[in-house]
């Protein structure tokens, strides 16, 4: 008997059709759910309408002029929907990642990727570009369709610059989303986790206020997580609301801090929960 | 049944954790929002209590779509209604034990979001906590109709049911005006408005707990909306439970009551 040859060292090609192949089966998957798109869509308006009303009503006819106090912007309705679709996207990340993750190992299809030569790193990158893709779709119908139910004009402000912080501001994003989702493969709790990550995003992101309102130690620990970085600049880049540290160059650049150390040390994470999962009970246990 | 219902929740800390977290992180976000909108000068103490009061019936309505419907759901997928069913356990039993316990959890975080609320706008007003106390009790048991409606949907829709539970769930936060006054909707909206018996039973519970300020109630005289709130408390579960049954029978004789 001869000896094996060994399995020649994968590609970056080979990653990136694994990838594509992720991409086209989560696709296939939510195609058979239409409702859920739209919703993603009816929702981040939904959420801004509600304080929206509640603002009005408790502002009254001064209410742009309150709010331009405390915010910067007398914008309210476009300074709430921004909050809003960065909030979906951020939810849209959790709960993709978690819950897939969570329903291939319930349905005991996720032993059977383990089991594959494919490096589960691409396969986690193609189903992180798939919802990133759906989420900056849902994102712009969402938003664009907001400003024309609240008549705010969807152009203004220096839309370069708003766009630059959320494609930066998604890297550090889904480094935190494979956290979380290493976390539920741990805990085998999805829906409690993300409702938990939910309850305390909603406070620290600024959906509907500037966080510069939350008393210093909420601030602080606000200004740890991304998404309050890519909520803030798009909204002072759009609405001059102002940068957090004075400049959008040194907010980008924090963000871009976070693109460095977040997805390399949400792998390292989720890389060594694998190997504790694998080495008891296994990667199929639910 | 209730009992088995609170020791599956208790099992799971993360879950009792989140149902905290969620009533608390959520309205304090809005009443930071109000907050936004205040003069500088004012506390917003009572277009808080707007906000806050409609949020605890809001709740109540999540807990009674959400957690019926979705249990069932779950023990179709887990294989065990079929079980359930073969028990002599009352049907009715089994819907009502899923949303108790939950209920209670509920009331722990609206407690711990009402101190947070005080803290950030101040002592929110409360009058006629007695008469709050019928209304909140009545516009409960009426949700719990809704609740069994949910419930036979989410039998035959199966999961694509959550996507049209949240629609819903968000329709009547916006029609029935939960987080704000009916004034600020459109009058086009608010003749649904006044369609909808939870409308008036958001309407009465948050005008009996303001005191009655001027305007208040805003869709009928609050004679007329405690009538409405106590018909509904009446009708709703016995209609709803009804519903229920029609469905399950048909599901049973289908034979399709435990596949999913």
């Amino acid at each position: 008997m001869g000896s094996h040859a060994p399995l020649p060292r994968p590609t970056v090609r080979a990653g990136l059709e694994i990838a594509a192949w992720a991409v086209y089966a989560r696709y296939r998957e939510l195609a058979g759910y239409p409702g859920w798109f739209l919703l993603d869509v009816f929702i981040p308006i939904i959420t801004a309408a509600v304080p929206i009303l509640l603002g009005r009503a408790a502002g009254g006819a001064n209410a742009a002029a309150n709010f331009s106090q405390r915010a910067g912007t007398s914008n309210y309705a476009a300074f709430l929907l921004i909050g809003a679709n960065t909030f979906l996207m951020t939810l849209r990340a959790f709960w993709d990642i978690g819950l897939w993750l969570r329903n291939e190992q319930q349905t005991g299809t996720l032993e059977s990727l383990y089991t594959t030569p494919a490096d589960r790193r691409w396969i986690l990158v193609g189903l992180a570009g798939f919802n990133l893709a759906r989420g900056l779709v849902n994102f712009a119908l969402s938003f664009v369709l907001g400003c024309l139910v609240f008549s705010v004009n969807p152009g203004q402000g220096n839309y370069v610059i708003a766009m630059a912080f959320l494609s930066v501001g998604v890297i550090p994003l889904y480094a935190l989303s494979l956290f979380y989702g290493a976390l539920v493969l741990r805990l085998k709790e999805t829906n409690a986790l993300i409702q938990i990550a939910q309850s305390l995003l909603t406070l620290a992101m600024g959906i509907y206020y500037p966080v510069t309102v939350l008393p210093p130690l909420a601030r602080a620990l606000a200004l740890l997580v991304p998404p309050t970085w890519m909520t803030n600049g798009m909204r002072a880049a759009l609405l001059d609301t102002g940068y957090l540290l004075g400049a959008w160059s040194r907010d980008l650049a924090v963000l871009a801090a976070m693109c460095l150390i977040g997805p390399p040390l949400a792998f390292s994470i989720f890389r060594r929960t694998e190997r504790s999962l694998q080495r008891g009970a296994g990667m199929g246990e639910f | 049944m209730i009992r088995v219902q609170t020791i599956l929740i208790s099992r799971y800390p993360a879950n009792l954790a989140a149902g905290l977290l969620v009533s608390f992180g959520g309205v304090l976000a809005l009443a930071l929002a109000t907050r936004m909108f205040t003069p500088t000068a004012s506390s917003g103490a009572a277009e808080a209590g707007v906000m806050f009061y409609g949020y605890l019936l809001y709740t109540c309505l999540s807990n009674s779509l959400w957690r019926i419907g979705y249990s069932l759901r779950q023990d179709q997928i887990q294989g065990t209604m079929e079980g359930l069913y073969l028990t002599p356990a009352p049907k009715f039993a089994s819907l009502i034990s899923r949303a108790v316990p939950l209920f209670v959890l509920t009331a722990t975080g609206a407690a711990l979001a009402l101190a947070a609320v005080n803290l950030i706008v101040g002592q929110l007003p409360a009058h006629n906590l007695g008469l709050a106390a019928v209304v909140f009790v009545c516009s409960v048991v009426g949700t719990l109709g809704l609740g069994f409606c949910f419930a036979a949907y989410c039998l035959v829709a199966g999961d694509t049911a959550s996507s049209t539970l949240n629609l819903i769930e968000f329709g009547l936060l916006v029609v029935c005006a939960m987080f704000f006054p009916f004034g600020v909707l459109p009058e086009v909206v608010r003749w649904f408005s006044r369609l909808i018996p939870l409308s008036y039973c958001v309407d009465a519970f948050r005008s009996t707990l303001l005191g009655f300020p001027p305007g208040f109630p805003e869709l009928a005289p609050i004679r007329i909306e405690l009538a409405i709130v106590i018909a509904y408390a009446l009708a709703a579960p016995v209609l709803g439970y009804a519903f229920f049954r029609v469905v399950e029978r048909r599901l049973r004789e289908n034979g399709r009551l435990g596949q999913y």
